[in-house]
């Protein structure tokens, strides 16, 4: 049997037999037709369908809305407090007016923060706390400058807590060498937008132009910044860039933390890793001089685990800390409360 | 490991190259298989690799006994018997206690719980078992001949590409093709074999998880005041096309991978929903367990032998354990069950003299019938596809109850209302029409064969292949990555 396209292409094409240089050109621009027709179908249904991760990759274009405004020093800020506080009714409700004068607390960052914001709920009845502040609206996860962003916001809104916490991890930090501050941006509607490494040339043009050449570029690891590569373990080694957002954005904390006199305090946390295995802690040597040079109090927890005895039972498999290590955390924040002088 | 894994390319790169340098020297390239195989069973559980070879020692052990034995039904029912005792003791240990405890009190619910919460069944046990009872019998049979190399035989058992979800192989189909003579002396990498595994992964990564994001949220809450008045057929008909897309994908890919190492096996899925029968359906969907079970299960009970009450019961019988084989949950037995009766009824029907009738009818009458017999067949499916996706019994029946009672406003609403999912589903069904008109139906291997001397249209199929597996990346949903669903049976 003989197929009805061989007929029409191919008996068309190779009626006299060809060279084998024209046979190779051939087979060539038979396989780019190939790729083109296949991939418009692929373009074609990726603009009718912008699939989600790919929204924030469109800067000012991007049809996301949501509740920021740009910020020149941390990228994206708060347009307002109303909508910030829509996004934790329950938390906010919960505690009434922000100028109501308990002693408070607020704990801002990760899930590791949650925890630790329970566990001083549990341990300190006198205090209000505010344990964990979510903002749903960025793409993707919180990230550090958002916290910082928030601290500012309820300060200027009047809250006046006893203390502000911000937690950071690891994990956290290396998120800004796949993806650095100045990448993050604020669409016309309000949403944040990233960023992603963009070749010049030919590849670079492409991306402008197709959506589905965007799509497949910002799922791969070729999107980050190239010192992402040299970032295996960010405990080990920060890059100089990340240093940099860092230094900015304690100093935007510190700047804020003057401004209403509202000590910071920062949490540094090891990851489990560092902890359970050989390793060193350039992150901490880093980051710890740079935000006290900010002017914030600065927790670094690692000291305390390391001199456990046992220390895995004080994590969960998840890597998260048990409810002995939310414990540890907490009684060695308030002995280092205790002993630390208040900023001026 | 899976296909889907982000190490599994350099694997199979890795070991093309090696299996290319090691062409010519038999014993380098069986070993190489055998090793990546084993590395690719053994990565995310050490201790799998003890349950197949366990598996392997037996088989292959009973094959040689079943050679020099005068008790050969005795040795048979002894092999037949481990494979399956170890098989029902991963598969159904956590359903038997949590129904003992259902029906006595003990153990306790919590023992249950704990016991479900830690039980990991060695990814595709369920495969190398009928892999093999089917050559133990085989061999008793005198079928196929006995092999005598364990290492050879492990890798009949091992491969990687089939071993997780099939296709259930027979000796002749793959064993046989392992022997000096007739193993590959290098790889082959046709364009039907990178077709087949583009497509593989087109259809499981992109048609398979954009329906699984639509639709999960609406299964994960059938019983749900959140989902009270929804229209539940259209998502029913997408979960039809998503295991359809997920499990051919997968067959697609390990057929493609087979072919790269010059191995041809079986097709597992003709049009399944293009069954004019239940009869007819189990012919076209997953096809090597139906053989499986016919020549293994149901022929041995009596098949067609004793009369047709006999042959209701065996393959009722045949049905019923070839729905528990899919997992350890009683509605996958009465999925089983809801087939068996199907087929029951099917078979009846072909007695009438209605069916005769009707059957002869030609021209636009014969068409219409056909096409009444097509979506008759398909909804049919359909309802059983209902237990088989919910393992919670009263779920089911609440999905199936959606199929009449719904309110008007929500006929048409949620994941399954997306016209952009349904667009895709239309341009794929458009793409596959064109290819079937253009190529008059022919089998891949063909189009392949005429193909390959015709360079224009050669670098066309590779283009659009590559753009294919590119695509299939590409257009992926984010977070909805799912296991293939097979992996669990």
């Amino acid at each position: 049997m003989r197929l009805p396209c061989v007929r029409s292409l191919a008996d068309m094409n190779e009626s006299v037999p060809q060279p084998a240089w024209q046979r190779c050109g051939t087979f060539v621009f038979g396989l780019a037709l190939g790729l083109v027709v296949t991939l418009a179908f692929g373009e074609f249904f990726v603009r009718l369908r912008m699939p989600e991760d790919l929204l924030p990759y469109l800067g000012a274009a991007s049809p996301l809305t949501g509740i920021y405004k740009p910020d020149p020093a941390l990228r994206t800020d708060y347009r307002s407090f109303a909508e910030f506080r829509a996004m934790n009714p329950e938390l906010f409700d919960q505690f009434g007016s922000l100028d109501a004068t308990p002693r408070t607390w607020v704990v801002l960052g990760p899930s590791f923060a949650r925890a630790l914001g329970v566990a001083m709920q549990a341990q300190m009845p006198d205090h209000r706390i505010y344990p964990y502040i979510r903002d749903m609206s960025g793409a993707g996860k919180d990230r550090f400058h958002q916290w910082v962003a928030q601290a500012r916001l309820l300060l200027a809104q009047g809250l006046r807590p006893e203390r502000i916490f911000v937690v950071l991890i690891p994990q956290e930090v290396s998120r800004y060498s796949e993806l650095p501050l100045d990448w993050v941006g604020v669409s016309a509607g309000g949403a944040m937008t990233l960023g992603y490494r963009r070749p010049a040339g030919p590849i670079g043009a492409l991306l402008d132009v197709s959506r589905m050449g965007l799509l497949a570029w910002t799922r791969s690891t070729l999107r980050k910044p190239p010192y992402a590569k040299r970032t295996k373990y960010i405990t080990e080694n920060v890059p100089d860039e990340v240093t940099s957002d860092f230094r900015r954005m304690f100093g935007v904390l510190g700047e804020t933390s003057r401004q209403y006199r509202v000590p910071v305090t920062l949490v540094l946390l090891p990851d489990h890793r560092q902890i359970l295995h050989p390793s060193n802690f350039a992150l901490q040597r880093t980051l710890v001089p740079l935000a006290q040079a900010a002017g914030l109090d600065v927790f670094d927890f690692a000291p305390s685990v390391l001199a456990q005895p046992d220390k895995s039972v004080l994590y969960q498999p998840d890597s998260h800390y048990t409810e002995q290590g939310d414990a540890l955390l907490l009684s060695e924040l308030r002995a280092h409360l205790a002993r630390s002088t208040p900023p001026p | 490991m899976t296909f889907v894994d982000k190490n599994f390319p350099i694997l199979l790169a890795a070991l093309l190259l090696l299996w290319f340098c090691a062409r010519g020297r038999y014993w380098t390239r069986l070993g190489l298989l055998l090793v990546a195989s084993f590395y690719f069973y053994g990565y995310q559980h050490g201790w799998w690799l003890a349950v197949m070879l366990g598996y392997c020692v037996v088989d292959w052990g009973t094959g040689l006994w079943l050679e020099r034995t005068r008790h050969r039904r005795a040795v048979l029912a002894l092999g037949v018997s481990f494979n399956l005792t170890v098989l029902c003791f991963w598969k159904y240990t956590p359903l038997l206690l949590s129904t003992l405890t259902a029906l006595v009190g003990w153990p306790s619910a919590d023992f249950d719980a704990a016991l479900a919460d830690g039980w990991i069944i060695p990814m595709g046990v369920s495969f190398y078992t009928f892999m093999g009872i089917a050559y133990m019998v085989d061999v008793y049979r005198g079928v196929t001949p006995v092999e005598r190399n364990f290492w050879r035989y492990s890798l009949f058992t091992s491969f990687f590409p089939h071993l997780v979800a099939g296709p259930i192989l027979r000796a002749s189909e793959f064993l046989h093709h392992l022997r000096p003579e007739s193993l590959p002396l290098r790889p082959t990498l046709s364009w039907e074999a990178g077709f087949l595994i583009a497509r593989g992964f087109f259809k499981k990564m992109v048609l398979a998880d954009t329906i699984a994001a639509a639709i999960d949220p609406f299964f994960a809450n059938v019983s749900d005041v959140s989902t009270a008045g929804v229209w539940a057929l259209p998502y029913v008909w997408l979960y039809a096309l998503q295991i359809y897309f997920d499990f051919s994908g997968y067959t697609d890919i390990a057929r493609g991978l087979g072919l790269c190492f010059g191995f041809r096996w079986p097709e597992n899925f003709n049009w399944p929903y293009l069954a004019t029968s239940i009869q007819d359906f189990w012919r076209r969907w997953h096809m090597t367990l139906s053989r499986f079970l016919r020549d293994y299960l149901y022929i041995p009970l009596g098949g067609n032998r004793h009369g047709p009450w006999r042959a209701a019961l065996a393959l009722m019988v045949t049905m019923l354990l070839g729905g528990l084989w899919h997992g350890a949950s009683w509605t996958f037995m009465l999925w089983g069950g809801i087939h068996g009766l199907l087929l029951v009824v099917n078979r009846l029907w072909g007695m009438t003299a209605l069916h005769a009738r009707l059957a002869a009818l030609g021209g636009a009458p014969g068409a219409i019938w056909t096409g009444m017999r097509i979506a008759l067949s398909f909804h049919a499916v359909c309802f059983a596809w209902c237990f088989f996706r919910l393992t919670n019994l009263k779920d089911s029946f609440t999905c199936l109850e959606k199929w009449i009672y719904f309110d008007a406003d929500k006929w048409w609403v949620g994941g399954a209302a997306d016209g952009t999912l349904w667009l895709l589903l239309g341009i794929y069904a458009l793409a596959t029409a064109a290819a079937v008109y253009l190529t008059r139906g022919a089998r891949l291997a063909e189009v392949s064969a005429q193909f390959a001397a015709r360079s224009l249209v050669r670098g066309a199929l590779w283009g659009n292949t590559a753009a294919l597996l590119f695509m299939a990346w590409a257009l992926s949903p984010v977070g909805h990555n799912s296991p293939f669903i097979y992996f669990a049976f």
